[in-house]
């Protein structure tokens, strides 16, 4: 890669830096202004039986004393020390557990992304090429239906479907109790299939409109009745040409739609059960545990600034327009 | 003398949900090997959709319905897609007016020189980058190294449409279409894309359609004209013939509306506008906007009418007018 | 130059439009699926068979009942449609009455978030240099925003102290200031677009006064994509919406269909219609305005075809 792009690589990751702490900064003082500037009589107001100890420990942590920005800065200066405090709920560590949530999402959403991903290109392909015929028509009734029914509606469904009538998948969680990694592949894979299908449903909606759209409009374009005038078998024109000037806005899209899917992971991982940082934050709001949900909101950020970067540069990559000389 | 390409009665229509657009409608021409032949035109003649007729690559929703392509003893229009795919590019070229857009973006000139040979002959992958470096050196291109490494974007329009010629003639076809290649270049470009063309000619015998609006440039390469309207032919000459003694009067208004450095002539636009294809005027196409119009040029379409003897070298010329015999148009 | 056309009758922008629109299947349904929705809804509390208090409770007997319907003899019993839910809730006339909560705070919630988009997208893409690059970036900070993470919280820390109007307010607004950022940044790029169109020169040239009179050529320009995306806009929010409550953070004295879900989720094995029927009619809305975005796009803007 040209000497360039990692400059720019390097801006970019650079960039995350500001953005995570305007979000955290933002739901920091919101935090504090919605708790009335006492985020622990809330806490105590939610669960009287909270002991002494773990009450203590959030105002040592927090530093309830201080005024409220130094409290942020204490915060964030714990934060970039991967201090995440302690747990109200648990009373354990927040560092010990959070790093097996954001691995349980993240395999998820990337194992989701790929699947989506790899039937996008034949089906877009499949309904740009017969525009307008029937198998046309049906790709694209499914894929706006897809982006129109709620995720968690779907996923329901399917857990009726396959987990209580048909009884084939299970309805929820990641693995079994005794399963093993690796030696219980199948059953990690089985507990994968249902939430993956259903947020792999929604975003091959989103894409599939997307890049089917592209190539249409690339195939009425000069280059391709070049290509078509010089003989060119389809195949290549198709998948060589047509696909990678297609691909480029798409590429953008699928690195937010990423973006958004990880922050949307509280809805999937709730319906599924699946225990991943989503899942843990609707608890962590429930009982109003601040270390934890400023933890999971800080990890959320990044993972979705960092997927967006990814897929900043894998557009310099694919687009030689965009290098800058 | 024998024609590299003859077209005779070509229809190609297209079927849209406005109606049926007779774009081409019964035109007839014939392109002598060697010379280059002008297709010329207002947009919308038919010009560009006969191009595609004849490479057989008409988009929908548009068809071919009706006559015959001669290419090498061949019906173009009668062979399947597979034989036709040996024709394309390989014996009949094309090069697209916008020389921006008909260049894949993504892939250096190099990739896309070495796919076009690759595709249009037998050569392997060495074998063709050497083609391709011989290609731009055909084209006139200095300094080949520097734009094969480049992508299409860091090169001028200019230079991106010898390439896109380059490529065309990847196959070393006999016959190469070039449909309105300078109309998006600036006039000095256009001066040496034209000479290239007439180099191609000259030291190859390549045969050129050259599809064009432009009567200028049809004066300054072309050997023979076709004039287009709305679909139908006017008029075929060689281009002395047509240009110092035009026998149809759309002709006469096309040359009577280009403005002269040379002398102080009148400008004058043609009247009224291009008809519509869906529904186009009965009988002769132009008569609406014709001067010289009578009542039976709004009941028959004229008919192909040979006019030899009025051909000063070539000895063939052929006009499609009802009156050609008693219309003295002047050009002066 | 003559350009070829296929002679047509009005000509008025809008009257073009218009005619598209109609030949748009998609949008025609997304309309006709958008205005059965609103009777419905809009009718909805008053012919609701059941009485759905949150506290409500049908008859005794009449709980967990399956749709009535699908016992034979079919089709014959119609006394529970949708069926009831373990907590005593008829599940149909849940829906009825729910169903114009939904598409209030997701009209509501897009419309305050394309007002936003307007105003920045206008003054960003107009005014450009220090004004464009300070609202990118806070329009950027919105973008990546992880939204719902934050109104979860926000709905958990508020919700609990609003009252019935209050609560649809809020959420209105709470979701809106997580949508206008896509839109602004979208709009922007339209108004830059526009801005470099020969016309907006010759206006310049012809001394048009203040920018005021160049918003009025502007706008009406930019108006053909705003009006596709509110469309898609309410899509999204209406989903959005239907999470938050779904998940439990709902105030929890409205009703609205995610709230159902919510309610129904933990007895969805022995009760799937309680899950599926308000899930179809949420299917069946954000349909209507992704369709209704579709047909108006096609209309607003059409694909290349001659």
């Amino acid at each position: 890669m040209p000497m360039n792009i990692w400059g720019y690589v390097v801006r970019r990751l650079l960039y995350i830096i500001p953005m995570v702490i305007g979000i955290t900064a933002i739901t920091f003082f919101t935090v504090f202004a919605a708790a009335g500037g006492n985020p622990v009589a809330i806490v105590e107001a939610n669960d009287p039986e909270l002991p002494q100890a773990t009450v203590n420990a959030l105002i040592a942590y927090l530093q309830l004393d201080k005024p409220v920005p130094i409290q942020y800065l204490n915060w964030l200066w714990n934060v970039v020390h991967l201090n995440f405090g302690v747990s109200i709920q648990s009373g354990r560590p927040v560092s010990d557990i959070i790093w097996s949530w954001a691995w349980t999402t993240v395999y998820l959403q990337l194992f989701a992304l790929v699947v989506s991903v790899a039937l996008a290109i034949p089906i877009s392909v499949y309904a740009a090429r017969r525009r307008n015929s029937a198998g046309d028509f049906v790709i694209t009734g499914i894929s706006v239906f897809g982006i129109s029914a709620p995720v968690f509606w779907v996923g329901e469904m399917l857990i009726i479907l396959f987990a209580y009538d048909l009884g084939v998948l299970p309805a929820g969680g990641a693995h079994s109790l005794n399963a093993v990694w690796p030696w219980s592949i199948g059953d990690y894979l089985a507990h994968l299939a249902l939430p993956a299908a259903v947020i792999a449903y929604f975003n091959l909606g989103l894409y599939v409109r997307l890049l089917r759209s592209r190539l249409v409009e690339i195939f009425q374009s000069d280059y391709v009745m070049a290509l078509r005038a010089m003989g060119t078998p389809e195949r290549i024109t198709v998948y060589k040409h047509a696909l990678r000037n297609a691909i480029t806005p798409v590429v953008t899209f699928v690195g937010l739609a990423l973006g958004t899917s990880i922050a949307g992971a509280p809805v999937t991982e709730t319906t599924f059960s699946w225990p991943g940082l989503g899942y843990e934050f609707v608890r962590a709001i429930t009982n109003l545990d601040f270390p934890v949900i400023l933890a999971i909101v800080f990890l959320i950020s990044v993972m979705t600034m960092v997927s967006n970067i990814v897929v900043d540069i894998l557009y310099v990559y694919i687009d030689p327009r965009v290098r800058v000389s | 003398m024998d024609s590299v390409l003859t077209v005779e009665g070509l229809k190609t229509y297209f079927y849209t949900e406005a109606g049926v657009v007779r774009a081409v409608d019964d035109v007839s021409f014939s392109v002598k090997p060697g010379t280059i032949h002008a297709l010329v035109g207002e947009s919308g003649s038919g010009k560009t959709v006969t191009a595609q007729s004849i490479l057989r690559i008409v988009p929908k929703p548009g068809r071919t319905v009706g006559g015959r392509i001669m290419f090498e003893d061949k019906n173009l229009l009668e062979l399947g897609e597979k034989e036709m795919r040996r024709i394309r590019g390989r014996r009949i070229s094309l090069i697209q007016q916008d020389p921006t857009a008909t260049l894949d973006p993504m892939f250096t000139v190099q990739d896309q020189l070495v796919e076009a040979i690759m595709v249009t002959t037998e050569l392997d992958r060495e074998q063709a980058k050497r083609k391709a470096r011989k290609l731009l050196e055909d084209v006139r291109i200095p300094g080949p190294e520097n734009v094969l490494r480049s992508y299409p974007h860091q090169l001028s329009g200019g230079m991106r449409q010898r390439v896109a010629i380059a490529r065309a003639l990847a196959g070393d076809p006999k016959l190469l279409i070039a449909d309105e290649p300078t109309t998006a270049l600036d006039v000095t470009i256009q001066a040496q894309i034209l000479e290239l063309m007439r180099g191609l000619r000259d030291e190859y015998g390549l045969s050129i359609i050259l599809i064009t609006h432009d009567l200028g440039i049809v004066a300054q390469v072309a050997d023979e004209v076709t004039v287009m309207y709305a679909g139908k032919v006017c008029e075929s000459a060689s281009v002395v013939d047509v240009f110092y003694s035009p026998l149809h009067p759309y002709t006469q208004a096309l040359l009577l509306s280009v403005p002269r450095v040379d002398k102080r002539v009148k400008l004058r636009a043609i009247p009224g506008n291009i008809p519509d294809l869906v529904d186009p005027p009965k009988g002769c196409r132009f008569h609406p906007r014709c001067p010289y119009a009578v009542e039976k040029c709004s009941q028959e379409e004229p008919k192909l009418e040979r006019a030899d003897y009025m051909a000063d070298h070539s000895g063939e010329r052929s006009v499609y007018c009802h009156r050609f015999r008693e219309l003295k148009l002047e050009v002066k | 130059m003559a350009t070829q056309t296929v002679r047509r009758r009005s000509a008025s922008q809008f009257a073009v439009a218009l005619r598209r629109f109609r030949r748009s299947k998609a949008g025609l349904t997304g309309l006709g699926m958008l205005v059965f929705m609103s009777i419905v809804a809009a009718l909805g509390p008053r012919i609701a068979p059941y009485n759905v208090n949150s506290n409500n409770l049908l008859l005794e007997g009449e709980t967990d009942i399956a749709p009535t319907w699908l016992k034979p003899p079919l089709f014959h019993n119609w006394a529970f449609p949708f069926g009831t839910t373990v907590g005593g809730l008829d599940v149909f006339s849940g829906v009825l009455v729910s169903l114009h909560v939904d598409m209030i705070i997701g009209v509501g919630a897009a419309l305050f978030a394309m007002a936003l988009a307007i105003l920045v997208g206008l003054v960003s893409g107009f005014y450009g240099r220090v004004v464009d690059t300070v609202l990118m970036r806070i329009t950027e900070l919105f973008i990546v925003f992880p939204a719902l993470l934050f109104l979860l919280l926000l709905s958990r820390l508020l919700a609990g102290r609003l009252t019935g109007v209050e609560t649809i307010l809020f959420y209105i607004i709470i979701i809106g200031v997580f949508s206008w950022a896509t839109n602004a940044r979208l709009i922007r790029g339209e108004v830059l677009r526009v801005k470099s169109l020969e016309f907006i020169e010759s206006e310049k040239a012809l001394g048009a006064s203040t920018s005021r009179i160049v918003f009025r050529h502007i706008l009406p320009n930019v108006l053909a994509q705003v009006v596709v995306l509110t469309s898609f806009t309410v899509a999204t929010s209406i989903l959005t919406e239907v999470a938050l409550f779904f998940l439990g953070f709902g105030s929890g004295n409205i009703l609205s269909l995610g709230e159902i879900m919510y309610l129904n989720f933990p007895y969805m094995d022995v009760e799937w219609w309680s899950e599926l029927f308000p899930g179809i009619s949420v299917v069946i809305l954000v349909l209507a305005f992704n369709l209704l975005g579709d047909g108006l796009s096609d209309a607003l803007n059409p694909k290349l075809r001659e």
